[in-house]
């Protein structure tokens, strides 16, 4: 029995043809035990980081000023800190959140509160104290809520 | 329970909707007819909360309970007028289906733990979503304050689909938003499993097809994400919801299924501006496809009805309340962040390595390589419904990273471009499914068609 070399050629194509369901099957199979195993692992590391450490939300620290904000539409938040520091950013995005329907402006001082978060919190003290704001709240994490009393 | 009456109101809404939609002829499977139903009701609610805002200025819950009700009335009115026994003419239910079970259990069991993990969400989560859903709520008739470019950090120019979604459903409970956003999260995992899983099992009884429906959803790239209460999981249920619908409109010519889709592609695109690409590329896709006359008359008119009504949201969204993309340099024009061929060059490499490598689990790799065994039958005109769209939608989104220049490219691929390949995952997957039922199929019709001529050649 003679075959043409287009046929010999395209043989293996044909094998792998007959066999592409179970193979397919059987790829599948693997990825599916690998990703099961992979959730065990993740969903672990996670619940063992959160056994040490918590799940927090670092905006919650802003939850105390909400009743005092909840008529302001517009609250300037001051931070010396670049926002391309993930901590910093996380901590803004946050706060907005916690005391949304108010707006944070971010190193607006021209409202009548104004959310102060630095590095120094001497330097914080120092600002406020300058521009003759009055300190209303300071968090145990550091941030003050100061009013300017001169802009209603 | 004050949490799960709008959702109750939403799928009621589905239901008659739906009920009312379909033919008797072309009765749907009760998994299929539900989820399509909730989905239907989904879109209801997000419009009829959309239109209270701009009636009333503000989240208004009185009225959008009423229009709830009101739609109710109607709809019920609609099947008064049809016998009493027929009301359940538009599903038929099939015997219990354990595979069924095992799918909805092990994909609601993945989604709770997952989203145990971060029960906020992830970072746009609440610096975008949320955020908005919860101002939305809050806010008053101060609303429009989130349309400020200074909030150009939670990207004012996103429609509001998902947020007016999650602030309906924390209405009756505002205090719960947080624990809303992450049960919808929850919820459109496991409309997205059921709408796969029901659309597959159409053509196949084969157990096996638990296992390709299930390959997602035990991902961990793909559930981290998926549970993080971003849009992107709206994306993914819609864009499959449409394209099942619309393939479905190929198999039965019926054309409620391209009511449902216009329906499912007006809340594509208030979803999010590259949901629009998605709903046009679709919208087009389905012209391409279907060339019979009657498509062309009725059905076409029909197509075009209900997407042009389902695009009134979004089009009002763009044109009177977005700010515009914040976001935006054009590099093709810019001299000081130009698009550059190495920029392409990167975009094409990232995107091969997503594709091919690793990274999504090597799901991508057997999707490939799956389309490759089976490729007379992949690549069939009918499934173009799933291909094409996939392909051009890939092509405009990198062409996208390539001229808008405003952020670090490796930075910007490795945020985004993971979530747009995830919300492609589920419907290329059933793509891949239907393809092979289909291979499965038409064999054996050619069997059956070889027996009816010459009996004699087959055992």
């Amino acid at each position: 029995m003679s075959h043409t070399p287009e046929k010999h050629q395209f043989s293996w194509i044909k094998k792998i043809q007959i066999f592409r369901l179970p193979l397919i099957v059987i790829i599948a199979s693997g990825i599916l035990t690998i990703n099961l195993i992979r959730t065990l692992q993740v969903v672990g590391d996670l619940q063992a980081k959160r056994r040490i450490k918590p799940y927090s939300f670092i905006g919650d620290q802003f939850a105390p000023i909400k009743a005092i904000l909840k008529n302001e539409s517009r609250v300037g938040y001051w931070s010396d800190r670049s926002l391309d520091d993930r901590q910093a950013a996380a901590l803004l995005a946050q706060a907005q959140y916690v005391l949304t329907p108010s707006i944070l402006e971010l190193n607006a001082l021209d409202h009548h509160f104004v959310i102060f978060d630095c590095r120094n919190k001497q330097d914080q003290i120092n600002i406020i104290r300058t521009l003759g704001l009055k300190p209303l709240k300071i968090s145990p994490a550091g941030f003050i809520l100061a009013e300017n009393p001169n802009i209603k | 329970m004050t949490l799960l009456i709008p959702y109750f109101l939403s799928l009621t809404i589905g239901i008659l909707a739906l009920n009312i939609l379909f033919s008797q002829q072309n009765r749907l499977s009760l998994p299929l007819f539900l989820a399509l139903a909730f989905l239907t009701g989904m879109a209801e609610s997000i419009f009829i909360c959309f239109l209270g805002f701009l009636i009333f200025n503000r989240f208004h819950l009185p009225f959008i309970i009423s229009a709830h009700l009101i739609e109710i009335l109607i709809f019920l009115a609609f099947h008064i007028r049809r016998p009493l026994t027929k009301f359940r003419s538009a599903f038929k239910i099939p015997p219990l289906d354990p595979d069924l079970l095992i799918v909805l259990s092990l994909v609601g069991f993945l989604s709770w733990l997952y989203s145990s993990l971060y029960p906020n969400g992830g970072w746009d989560a609440w610096q975008v979503w949320n955020f908005k859903s919860k101002f939305l709520l809050l806010s008053g008739s101060r609303w429009k304050d989130l349309f400020d470019p200074i909030l150009w950090r939670s990207s004012p120019h996103y429609p509001l689909a998902l947020p007016l979604w999650n602030a309906w459903t924390a209405a009756c409970a505002p205090h719960l938003l947080d624990l809303a956003a992450r049960l919808n999260a929850i919820l459109l995992n496991i409309l997205t499993a059921l709408v796969m899983f029901s659309t597959v099992r159409q053509y196949s009884n084969s157990r096996w097809i638990i296992l390709p429906v299930l390959l997602p959803f035990t991902m961990p790239s793909y559930m981290l994400l998926a549970t993080n209460q971003y849009a992107d999981l709206f994306i993914t249920v819609f864009f499959l919801a449409s394209l099942t619908a619309l393939f479905s409109y190929h198999r039965t010519h019926d054309v409620a299924f391209l009511a449902i889709t216009g329906i499912f592609l007006g809340i594509l695109s208030f979803t999010k501006p590259e949901g629009v690409i998605l709903a046009a590329i679709i919208f087009l896709t389905g012209h391409m496809i279907f060339q019979r006359p009657s498509f062309l008359r009725r059905d076409a008119l029909l197509f075009w009805i209900a997407t042009g009504l389902a695009l009134v949201p979004a089009a009002i969204f763009f044109l009177f309340l977005s700010p515009g993309n914040q976001t935006f340099f054009n590099g093709l024009i810019s001299t000081e962040h130009p698009s550059t061929l190495s920029r392409l060059t990167i975009i094409f490499i990232f995107l091969g390595r997503e594709i091919l490598g690793m990274h999504g689990g090597g799901l991508w790799g057997l999707i490939l390589l799956s389309a490759l065994l089976n490729f007379k039958q992949a690549f069939q005109k009918k499934f173009a419904l799933f291909f094409l769209p996939i392909i051009l939608y890939l092509s405009v989104v990198g062409t996208y990273y390539w001229i808008n220049t405003r952020f670090e490219i490796l930075w910007w691929l490795s945020v985004s471009l993971k979530r747009i390949l995830n919300s492609l995952i589920p419907a290329a997957v059933t793509w891949i499914i239907l393809a092979i039922c289909s291979q499965k199929k038409s064999s054996s019709i050619t069997d059956a068609e070889a027996r009816k001529h010459n009996p004699s050649s087959l055992p």
